[in-house]
């Protein structure tokens, strides 16, 4: 008799051990980001890209003058204006790449800058655990709604963004 | 009926409080525009980096010159302004922004340059959600490196006729020197509403 109660009160403090742990681990919230659209949806780089934008443009309409007048002097077989209008042209052409490229460097830089502080802070918010950042490279294979917090995260960090703190 | 008129009454009683602003003397005004929680003061933390937008109502600003004599005039000239202060330091307040990570001492006069010069174009105002406005009056102030931030104070006129801001408004800073990208806060209307009188 007194086995059966000894056996029978260890299985049942086992399965109330078993329960806590499945409770607790329930507890630790996880949560999918797709990084892709957040950075994308950020309205801060948005609106750095719409300023960039301007200079660029400029610039890439310069650029096509200098085609225009390489072209120019092609057609009408000026071997001199076709030297110094390819010297001019390449020149060109590579300073906009460079201008391209750094500028969207710096968009980049900054923006992370800014959604890494403002996802921590959602995180926290949210009283999560972890947040896995989904970006199409096959570092997250698969999640369903449930774990997906783009949109929500999407719309914290814009207001954050929008309000200050 | 006794009843409904004493329900009324203490109806009345309460709305009357609810409807109530505060009045509060010199130094505590300050301390409740100096507040935080108040919503007239907002910081924006990057990196080690922070950016403190202060709202400064008119008599806040009048309380800060403590200018007795010029303070109708001055007062008459605030009128239909909404004017800010941009604090900026490092978090631990290890040293001043303008020599923060200095390479070369042009990188600094291009630092004070900017702050002296160039920022004001940077900083613009969003009234009430429709009104994009540009600043009327900019002032770096200088403290020589003596403190460790430092701060920018712009006003920018009013549309229409209202002699205060009672409307939502978005501050933004596009930081082109420390590349923090564009610093945004909102003061809200409600807390404008909020705002003490001041008790004389």
């Amino acid at each position: 008799m007194a086995k059966i109660f000894i056996i029978s009160f260890l299985m049942s403090a086992l399965t109330g051990t078993g329960v806590y742990l499945m409770l607790k681990n329930d507890n630790k919230k996880i949560g999918v980001v797709d990084a892709v659209r957040l950075f994308d949806q950020y309205n801060m780089k948005k609106e750095l890209e719409d300023k960039a934008k301007v200079k660029l443009q400029m610039l890439g309409k310069q650029m096509d003058s200098v085609e225009n007048l390489l072209n120019m002097a092609k057609a009408v077989k000026n071997d001199d204006g076709i030297k110094k209008m390819s010297y001019a042209y390449s020149y060109v052409r590579s300073y906009v790449e460079n201008e391209y490229k750094q500028s969207n460097k710096e968009i980049n830089e900054q923006v992370w800058k800014r959604l890494n502080s403002a996802i921590d802070a959602y995180g926290k918010s949210k009283g999560l655990h972890l947040i896995i950042g989904a970006n199409g490279m096959g570092s997250v294979l698969f999640n369903d709604d449930y774990y997906d917090l783009t949109s929500e995260a999407i719309k914290y960090v814009n207001k954050k963004y929008e309000e200050g703190n | 009926m006794k009843k409904v008129i004493s329900l009324y009454g203490s109806l009345l009683v309460i709305l009357f409080f609810i409807g109530c602003k505060k009045s509060l003397k010199g130094h505590e005004y300050v301390g409740f525009i100096k507040e935080e929680k108040n919503g007239l003061k907002k910081t924006v933390a990057i990196d080690g980096w922070e950016y403190t937008i202060q709202y400064r109502p008119i008599e806040y600003i009048l309380l800060q010159e403590n200018d007795d004599k010029g303070r109708e005039k001055r007062k008459q000239e605030l009128k239909g302004t909404a004017c800010f202060a941009i604090k900026i330091k490092r978090a631990d307040n290890s040293v001043s922004p303008l020599r923060y990570n200095l390479e070369s001492r042009d990188e600094y006069d291009k630092r004070l340059n900017y702050f002296l010069n160039g920022a004001a174009k940077d900083i613009k105002l969003l009234y009430n959600q429709t009104d994009t406005l540009y600043p009327i009056a900019y002032e770096f102030e200088n403290n020589y490196n003596l403190t460790p931030e430092e701060t920018m104070l712009v006003g920018f006129t009013l549309p229409g006729k209202e002699d205060a801001p009672k409307e939502d408004m978005q501050l933004s800073f596009s930081d082109q020197i420390f590349k923090n990208g564009i610093i945004k806060v909102k003061i809200k209307k409600d807390d404008l509403n909020n705002i003490p009188n001041l008790i004389d």
